[in-house]
């Protein structure tokens, strides 16, 4: 039976009658007759060529549209329905204002160099006998000054780092140039 | 979301998103099947467009109510053709309530309208709906699925729930209703 199922389902879907060669008329001929296979064979063609019929526009609109409305949100449906338009302008607004005025502000670090005044620190090397002196001497010296928003940095007073040269100091002088 | 390509994915990955909420994945599918489903309605409701279009419209709207009733490791084609043939036999029911009623009306003395022996007139017309009312309920709607649909006899026993076998054997006696209806 399947066998003979496969046989009339392969010859409906690919052949007209006057397709068929002897052998399969012959066959046709025992099982169906010429009348039923050619009446079979158009119906079959006749379905064949209507697979598909045009839905209209307004279905699909229509479900999708229901697709929607079944899947919104709980935020849109709350946007939507239980609320007019000016309140949750007015909400938003509000919550905008709540997070600048609320919200710790950040404390920003920016480096900034500056120079400053240090004490001068004189080296005297003495070596005796010989009255040969090396003075060294740094002068300015870069340091860098981290600053916040909060925490300006401190004038630097002049006059505290400010130290007497070393022409004024008179005992030493006197110690470099008598060669005692 | 917006760059998901629809056009490259199964029926079966389709239906999980539309199971999630993905009205694009609705929209792709129903592109999909619409067409074919409303064909397949046309002829199993006595050749009427306005009532397969109505059909397409309630199967979908299934789909969209309970998508949770398709079952993840099945094929979604056949599983719509299962539902259409279902609504099929509903909409047979009722259309055989409605004769009888008809039938009840006419005993009574009441007489058709004019618009519906006109109606009437235009169906009987259509030689392929005379052909196919020869077939009952089972065999016209396997009869369509395989030749109108092209579906294997795998999916159609899939559909009716019954061997390959019974498939090929109530196709192959499609033949002796057409040689009854040649002796008639």
């Amino acid at each position: 039976m399947e066998n003979e199922f496969n046989r009339l389902d392969e010859i409906l879907r690919t052949k007209t009658y006057a397709d068929l060669n002897d052998e399969d008329r012959a066959w046709i001929d025992e099982v169906v007759g010429r009348s039923g296979f050619e009446e079979l064979s158009s119906l079959v063609s006749s379905v064949s060529r209507e697979r598909e019929r045009a839905v209209s526009s307004n279905v699909k609109t229509d479900l999708v549209r229901e697709m929607k409305k079944k899947h919104r949100g709980a935020l849109a449906v709350w946007l939507s329905y239980k609320t007019p338009m000016y309140a949750n302008a007015l909400a938003l607004l509000f919550i905008a204002v709540s997070v600048w005025v609320f919200l710790p502000a950040r404390e920003v670090i920016v480096e900034k160099p500056v120079t400053v005044r240090v004490p001068v620190v004189d080296t005297v090397t003495v070596q005796l006998p010989s009255d040969t002196v090396f003075i060294e001497r740094k002068i300015r010296v870069e340091v860098p000054v981290y600053l916040t928003r909060t925490a300006a940095p401190k004038e630097v007073n002049e006059k505290e780092v400010r130290s007497k040269p070393l022409a004024e100091d008179e005992a030493l002088r006197e110690l470099l140039v008598s060669g005692k | 979301m917006l760059f998901r390509n629809y056009r490259k994915k199964t029926d079966e990955q389709l239906m999980i998103l539309i199971q999630s909420g993905d009205h694009h994945a609705f929209s792709s599918l129903y592109s999909r099947y619409a067409d074919r489903l409303n064909a397949f309605f046309y002829r199993m409701l006595w050749s009427d467009s306005t009532m397969a279009e109505d059909y397409v419209h309630d199967l979908f709207s299934k789909i969209i109510e309970r998508p949770q009733l398709f079952k993840s490791g099945y094929l979604v084609k056949p599983w719509l053709f299962q539902i259409a043939s279902n609504m099929c036999k509903n909409g047979y029911r009722k259309k055989s309530f409605e004769m009888e009623y008809l039938q009840q009306l006419q005993v009574t003395g009441i007489a058709e309208s004019v618009a519906e022996q006109k109606l009437d007139e235009k169906i009987i017309t259509d030689q392929i709906r005379l052909s196919l009312e020869k077939l009952d309920e089972d065999r016209r709607t396997m009869f369509l699925l395989r030749y109108q649909q092209e579906l294997t006899i795998e999916e159609i026993a899939e559909i009716f729930q019954i061997p390959k076998g019974t498939v090929k054997s109530r196709l192959f006696h499609i033949k002796k209703f057409v040689e009854s209806s040649i002796k008639n």
